[in-house]
């Protein structure tokens, strides 16, 4: 009795070893407990009953899933970080790649006045294309242009009619 | 919903081949030895006094124009690579939905301007010169209207819509 009211002292002063541990689960489960000790059968029946249960089949499946998805979650979030920082230094260590080039007989020439000049030169060429064979086109709004005034004269021409005709009545 | 998403992936996929063919042919031969390719990116602003016209007009131009891309070939017009090559253009032209804005022919040189929009405003040009001995494509891509895509080529100011040509 002594000996278990000691067990009990320092098993709730969380101070026993698993071997007392087990001394007394062994004294309140399979033992004739005292009357006075009676109150804390409960209690390690309640623990016996626990230790013998199992955790439910979904508890086991969320937990491992929570922690994967986070680990996964982590791990794209880590490469892409070292794939952005890649690229960024990539992008600031190589030249960037301009648009203005040429490519003359397999050559590529990276200059710009060069570029331009070509450029120029073409699109002058169809300029001046365009300006020689729409020539006639401007002789004819020319022309046509002309033809308007004709088209004033004409209209003040009838409408004088118009006048004399009506002071001819008159 | 659904088949909103649908048509409008349609479209964009229609638009995206239509872009590539003349990509395609671009990139195709722009790596050729025997052509001459010149690009241009949006950054070269000064080449605008080769189409004519005021300062101003021009420089408001060269600011909605993305890209200019020329491709030429220096080959005898009888040429099996000539002949090829025209005819591969005639089919980008005729599968990229592209409309016929001038033909123009003078004293053995020829020209022949494209046009065609690929979505609110963007519009690619593709300018045909051929004359003795040498085909130039000139692809203007940019963001334009009709009108302004007509302005693009002037002389003294006077653009294709004043000669009363389009």
């Amino acid at each position: 009795m002594e000996l278990m009211n000691e067990l009990l002292e320092k098993y709730f002063r969380g101070e026993t070893s698993l071997e007392e541990e087990r001394a007394l689960k062994k004294y309140f489960l399979k033992g004739t407990v005292a009357a006075e000790h009676e109150i804390y059968r409960t209690m390690f029946e309640v623990f016996k009953h626990e230790s013998n249960e199992t955790a439910n089949a979904p508890l086991k499946k969320v937990i491992p899933e929570q922690r994967k998805i986070k680990r996964v979650w982590f791990q794209t979030f880590a490469y892409s970080a070292v794939a952005a920082s890649l690229f960024l230094l990539v992008w600031i260590q190589f030249p960037h790649a301009t648009d203005d080039f040429a490519v003359i007989d397999g050559k590529k020439i990276e200059s710009p006045e060069y570029v331009q000049r070509y450029t120029e030169i073409k699109l002058s060429k169809v300029n001046n294309i365009l300006a020689r064979s729409m020539e006639p086109m401007k002789s004819f709004n020319h022309v046509r242009q002309n033809m308007e005034t004709l088209q004033n004269v004409r209209d003040i021409r009838n409408k004088m009619n118009s006048l004399q005709s009506k002071l001819q009545i008159k | 919903m659904k088949k909103i998403m649908t048509l409008v992936a349609l479209l964009l996929l229609v638009s995206a081949t239509q872009a590539q063919t003349l990509q395609s042919f671009f990139e195709k031969y722009s790596s050729d030895e025997r052509f001459e390719y010149v690009s241009v990116g949006k950054g070269m602003m000064n080449i605008g006094h080769a189409f004519g016209g005021n300062k101003k007009d021009n420089s408001e131009m060269m600011s909605k124009m993305k890209s200019i891309k020329i491709l030429t070939l220096n080959a005898e017009a009888s040429s099996a690579l000539m002949r090829s090559v025209v005819s591969e253009l005639d089919q980008v032209v005729e599968k990229g939905n592209f409309e016929t804005a001038v033909e123009a022919r003078d004293k053995g040189e020829r020209v022949h301007i494209y046009y065609r929009f690929t979505g609110k405003d963007n519009a690619d040009m593709i300018i045909v010169t051929k004359e003795k001995g040498e085909l130039s494509l000139i692809w203007i891509n940019g963001k334009m209207t009709k009108d302004e895509m007509m302005h693009t080529f002037s002389k003294n100011g006077k653009g294709l819509n004043s000669l009363g040509i389009v």
